[in-house]
């Protein structure tokens, strides 16, 4: 009886394995090397030397870095809640039976199959000061047209915040949409005969019903957020006056541009403890508040 | 079976010896494109005239990117043993290079060719830029020099004569408000415009009799009087709204060919955009002098990696060498507009022909004169230098007063450079 039990486990673990060997090279060991690097700093000579956690009080004291933490909070904040948000009406709005309803699926996700460098490229041209579509808008519009998007703050990183809420919004939708499909079509018909609106329907059924897909977009939306880097890279290099320089351009700009592989290494960490705090909220969420039916 | 796999050792053996019979070295060369233009199809010619002019060598010309992309390329291929042979990377990168330890020192090469006689057919400031205390570390090919351009057009319409731009920044700021146009409070038209880059930064502190580094690369003086002072020059052209705070070169160029500024400082590397793109009567000039008269070079040199045999080495000395000659620079410029870094160059038959029709190639090379290096040489020059452009790009926006701006810059460095002592 023992030997059976123990060869069922013996089986299991044969079998996550390979993806467990992926995850060690890949994501652990490389984890574990950052944390050992972040305590090193390169000396006169070509050599390293052991430094503590010098980097890392470097980091916490370091203007710079501070700012680059303030930029990553208001760019979660600004393209999370209104990508997701926008994800969810969109979903619902295009759960009922309109007509061409897979077109404008379609046009929603679209943005998402883009690679973001590419769209970029675009969005350059649209932000542009002169010939810009954005500013011929808002000229359309009788607003002052004459914004230099990507030069100026703050609007470098509304511009950064709008292509994100643009790329993201589409994605959430499908994900929205999925989470629809599961909530049973008949509670609907019951409010129906009780006379409920539409409204009463969302916030009674839809809303409550949708909390895990909420929850799971909103955690994928905040990790996203931190791992934002190529429509920084493309837009604006972190300008100006490094007001859209995020986490990530900054580990990336620290690494290899200025190949300080001990403070890049201290960012990382610390963007690593982030995304674990969020990733720890999750799983402690989803046993604790969400509502689900079972 | 057994037949065919002798068969098949046989096809192998005669290949091997085939390809060990003419045993070419092949060098991989790593060359960065550092602004539009059709040069990796200019790199490729270069390339397939040096291998058949050098039956034993064969140089394979691989596109790495930008400037920055190259030494990224570079680096983390020397690092995973597997570095290229030759690589043409800039003059902050190859400090970076000499710390990592993945450069050689040429100093000896050079030696053996002559020594101070052969480098003195270099321009003194472009072998400078390639010098990391008394050792040589690289050979200058494809430099630049910032240049001043002005509309020619709009000095007529202002009442200016169009053949003397401005020679000191008092002039700069007096032709700035003359050229300016205004629509109540707000430009429509700028007087000049220099790109926000710590390049020009730089241009300015060596004109106000300032330095960026000491000779050893551990020290900046972005404190100094000399710096504080120049980057206050420019914040007031800003101040009397005669400057948009923030362009970058690209901006500039852009706005300098579509009439929206009359003059701006410029890379060389603008000429032949400028020439090509401009439907109006312009100029180039030196740069604006105050205490003295001085500009920073830039641009990128060849470099040869550690880390590979010495038969490799030499081979791509061989290559380096053939590339710095005179007739292979003056072609180079002459394709790109980069200013050949050889004095002998500008004598060749060709080049005279070439500066006959476009004089103002000659601009760059004479302003050489007055060339203060290329900045910042020091350690960790990519962070230093993106201090600088910080430090230019707050003041110029009047988030920080400049001395704020260039202390804030200075403490950052010192912490920096603090290690390399």
């Amino acid at each position: 009886m023992r030997s059976r039990k123990w060869r069922t486990a013996l089986v299991g673990y044969l079998l996550i394995l390979p993806s467990f060997t992926f995850l060690i090279i890949f994501t652990y060991y490389p984890v574990i090397r950052s944390i050992w690097l972040s305590m090193f700093q390169r000396v006169a000579g070509g050599v390293t030397a052991f430094v503590g956690l010098e980097n890392y009080s470097y980091l916490f004291g370091s203007s710079l870095f501070r700012r680059v933490l303030t930029n990553n909070l208001i760019y979660t904040l600004g393209s999370t809640v209104p990508a997701v948000v926008l994800g969810l009406t969109l979903a619902v709005l295009l759960n009922n039976r309109l007509k061409a309803r897979g077109l404008f699926r379609f046009a929603m996700f679209y943005p998402t199959m883009v690679p973001i460098a590419a769209a970029s490229m675009v969005w350059i041209f649209l932000f542009s000061q002169s010939l810009g579509l954005v500013n011929y808008v808002l000229r359309f519009f009788g607003l002052s047209g004459n914004i230099d998007w990507l030069n100026t703050s703050p609007y470098a990183m509304i511009a950064i915040i709008l292509v994100a809420i643009w790329k993201f919004a589409g994605f959430y939708m499908i994900l929205f949409l999925a989470g629809l499909q599961s909530i049973d079509e008949s509670l609907y018909e019951a409010a129906l005969i009780e006379g409920a609106s539409s409204w009463h329907q969302f916030r009674r059924i839809t809303f409550p019903l949708l909390s895990p897909t909420t929850f799971f977009v909103s955690l994928v939306a905040i990790i996203n957020s931190f791992q934002a880097v190529d429509q920084i890279y493309v837009m604006t290099r972190g300008g100006p006056y490094n007001t859209t320089n995020v986490l990530l351009y900054y580990i990336y700009q620290t690494g290899f541009v200025y190949w300080d592989t001990g403070v890049a290494s201290s960012a990382s960490v610390v963007l690593f403890s982030i995304l674990l705090g969020f990733t720890v909220i999750y799983y402690f969420g989803l046993q604790h508040f969400v509502h689900y039916e079972r | 079976m057994k037949r065919v796999l002798l068969v098949l050792l046989l096809v192998v053996g005669v290949m091997i010896s085939v390809v060990s019979a003419a045993d070419p070295i092949i060098l991989r060369f790593y060359f960065p494109v550092g602004v539009a233009g059709p040069h990796a199809r200019y790199m490729g010619e270069f390339a397939e005239d040096f291998n058949r002019a050098h039956p034993n060598i064969i140089v394979e010309p691989i596109y790495s990117g930008s400037y920055v992309e190259t030494i990224q390329r570079a680096l983390t291929a020397s690092r995973a043993g597997n570095p290229p042979d030759v690589a043409m990377i800039t003059t902050a990168d190859m400090w970076t290079a000499r710390d990592e330890g993945i450069i050689i020192p040429l100093t000896s090469f050079a030696e053996a060719e002559g020594g101070e006689e052969f480098l003195a057919s270099f321009f003194e400031s472009f072998i400078s830029d390639c010098t990391i205390g008394d050792d040589l570390y690289a050979l200058p090919f494809q430099k630049s020099t910032p240049i001043f351009y002005y509309n020619k057009d709009m000095f007529r319409e202002a009442g200016l004569d169009p053949e003397k731009p401005p020679t000191n920044w008092d002039e700069l700021l007096e032709y700035s408000r003359k050229l300016v146009v205004k629509d109540n409070a707000t430009t429509v038209r700028w007087g000049v415009q220099i790109p926000v880059d710590g390049w020009l930064l730089a241009a300015f502190i060596f004109q106000n009799g300032g330095l960026v580094n000491n000779p050893e690369g551990t020290v900046t003086y972005f404190d100094s009087e000399e710096s504080i002072g120049a980057l206050e020059f420019m914040r007031q052209l800003v101040a009397e709204g005669l400057m948009p705070s923030r362009r970058l070169f690209g901006d500039s160029s852009a706005d300098f060919v579509a009439g929206n500024t009359a003059m701006m400082y410029n890379s060389t590397g603008s000429l032949a955009f400028v020439r090509d793109s401009a439907t109006f009567d312009w100029g180039a000039a030196f740069l604006p002098e105050n205490v003295k008269r001085a500009v920073p070079t830039g641009g990128a040199q060849f470099v040869i990696m550690s880390g590979i045999p010495e038969a490799r080495q030499e081979a791509a000395w061989t290559f380096v060498k053939w590339m710095t000659e005179a007739e292979q620079v003056a072609r180079w410029s002459q394709l790109t507009g980069f200013v050949a870094p050889r004095i002998d160059a500008f004598d060749l038959p060709e080049m005279k022909e070439y500066t006959e029709q476009f004089p103002l190639a000659l601009l760059a090379r004479d302003q050489l004169e007055y060339a203060a290096g290329d900045v910042p040489q020091t350690h960790s020059a990519r962070h230093i230098f993106q201090l600088m452009t910080d430090a230019m790009e707050a003041a110029l926006a009047g988030r920080m007063s400049p001395s704020a701006a260039l202390s804030d810059a200075q403490q950052e460095a010192e912490r920096i450079l603090r290690r390399f002592r």
